[in-house]
């Protein structure tokens, strides 16, 4: 009796947690679709600099978890950080990722993004993996790294942005300290506003 | 040079990458292997001097004087010529299909292509597959090895240094001979520095320690190339975020960072 009722509840389960698993799945895939078609109006429009900035800034928020991000990016000082500091930090790694998709999104010569494969290698961890096809040249591997439903990392063929970044300001922080990270970030953004 | 000499070279400069190969396989497991940081960092910065007061401007003159299709074409010729390494290379990793691939594509655009000038091969959905004797070694199982930033060459490693140098000078002389000299040799670096443009300024635009930035993405590039593009799950990202989600540590308010 006790092993009929298992075997219920197990078939219950498996019934239940399917459609779940699609709806979440299909929810990550849109989420990734949706952040490419910006991309691409962003690419197409022409728009200066500062428009391209704007029309991003929405998608931003919206697809990546931009405290996960700056607290992976700083690594251990971060557990050091008051609130406020945490959330200027935040506010920095917002502005740097939006400045760079602006920056580097500039112009459309046909390029077209394609979902390969959407996997949940732990539960609640996803992985989106996807290609930039260019008119010249090979296509770019570009994986998305997600926790629950937004994005922490991108990887762009094996190169972790993430990992890269940590790195990077890990080096900074040690010879600076978390106030010259802080001015070096902002002197980044400014870079990116001032020379286009 | 007779034969004898030459195999006697080949001898040496295979035993002298064995000898290298163990002596760097006793490397750290996990992390970066840079043991000589202080060294790399100074012939970083000497490049990156030289770059960008001769390096850049000269790459970014030749990107506006000359039209995109001499681009293109001066670039499809230079790397017809590395294709051969490419095969060999691919042959050597046991991948008979790429290193045909390569074959394939070395005799249409030497050919069809007029010398290599255009791509036809591309057109004829035969792609190209760059493969160095580093990537040879790495899959022979020579997978850890000390990070070098070389002159000329730049960041590279102990392993992927002797192929590198064949890959990028020797290569195109063996199939130039005395052809390949200094014009079409700085035509060659010119034409691959341009190529690396926008690389480097996506560098320069988000890097705020650049010898760093350009180890790690460098070591990472390097690993994807090796597996063909076919990288497993990052699993280390993943442990990462859910030692992050476990309640944190108190920090004592003298440590906090304000």
């Amino acid at each position: 009796m006790i092993f009929k009722l298992g075997s219920f509840l197990s078939l219950l389960l498996i019934f239940w947690s399917s459609p779940m698993l699609l709806a979440d799945e299909a929810a990550i895939r849109n989420t990734i679709e949706q952040f490419h078609i910006v991309l691409t109006d962003v690419m197409k429009s022409d728009a200066e600099f500062q428009d391209r900035y704007i029309s991003l800034e929405t998608a931003i928020d919206t697809t990546f978890d931009m405290e996960t991000v700056s607290r992976m990016s700083l690594g251990t000082p971060w557990r050091k950080l008051e609130t406020d500091a945490r959330q200027e930090f935040s506010q920095l790694m917002r502005e740097l990722i939006t400045a760079t998709y602006a920056d580097r999104f500039n112009s459309y010569n046909e390029q077209q993004f394609e979902i390969t494969a959407v996997t949940e290698p732990r539960p609640g961890r996803w992985l989106v993996r996807t290609r930039l096809i260019r008119k010249s040249g090979k296509p770019v591997a570009l994986d998305y790294y997600f926790k629950d439903q937004r994005v922490f990392n991108v990887v762009a063929d094996g190169v972790s942005d993430l990992a890269v970044r940590r790195a990077d300001y890990t080096a900074v922080v040690k010879a600076d300290g978390f106030q010259g990270l802080l001015d070096s970030v902002r002197a980044n953004i400014a870079g990116l506003r001032n020379e286009r | 040079m007779n034969a004898d000499h030459s195999h006697n070279l080949l001898a040496s400069f295979l035993v002298a990458i064995c000898l290298s190969s163990c002596s760097t396989l006793q490397g750290p497991d996990l992390g970066v292997y840079d043991r000589t940081e202080s060294s790399n960092r100074t012939s970083f910065n000497v490049m990156e001097g030289f770059d960008r007061f001769i390096g850049k401007p000269a790459a970014r003159t030749y990107q506006t004087l000359l039209p995109d299709w001499a681009e293109k074409s001066i670039g499809h010729f230079f790397l017809n010529l590395r294709t051969v390494d490419s095969a060999l290379n691919s042959y050597l990793q046991g991948n008979v299909k790429a290193g045909t691939k390569n074959v394939s594509r070395f005799l249409i655009n030497s050919t069809l292509g007029v010398g290599g000038l255009f791509d036809v091969a591309s057109h004829m959905n035969i792609d190209y597959h760059q493969e160095d004797f580093g990537q040879t070694l790495a899959h022979w199982g020579y997978t850890r090895s000390r990070y070098v930033y070389f002159p000329v060459i730049g960041p590279t490693t102990v392993r992927d240094l002797p192929g590198d140098l064949f890959h990028l000078i020797i290569s195109p002389r063996l199939l130039l001979g005395n052809g390949y000299d200094v014009w079409v040799g700085s035509l060659d670096t010119l034409s691959r520095r341009s190529d690396a443009l926008l690389i480097t300024d996506a560098r320069d635009d988000a890097a705020l320690d650049k010898y760093i930035f350009t180890r790690e993405a460098f070591n990472q590039k390097r690993r994807f190339d090796i597996l063909n593009g076919d990288v497993p799950v990052d699993d280390s990202m993943f442990d990462d975020l859910d030692d992050w989600d476990e309640p944190e540590a108190e920090v004592p308010r003298r440590d906090r960072i304000e």
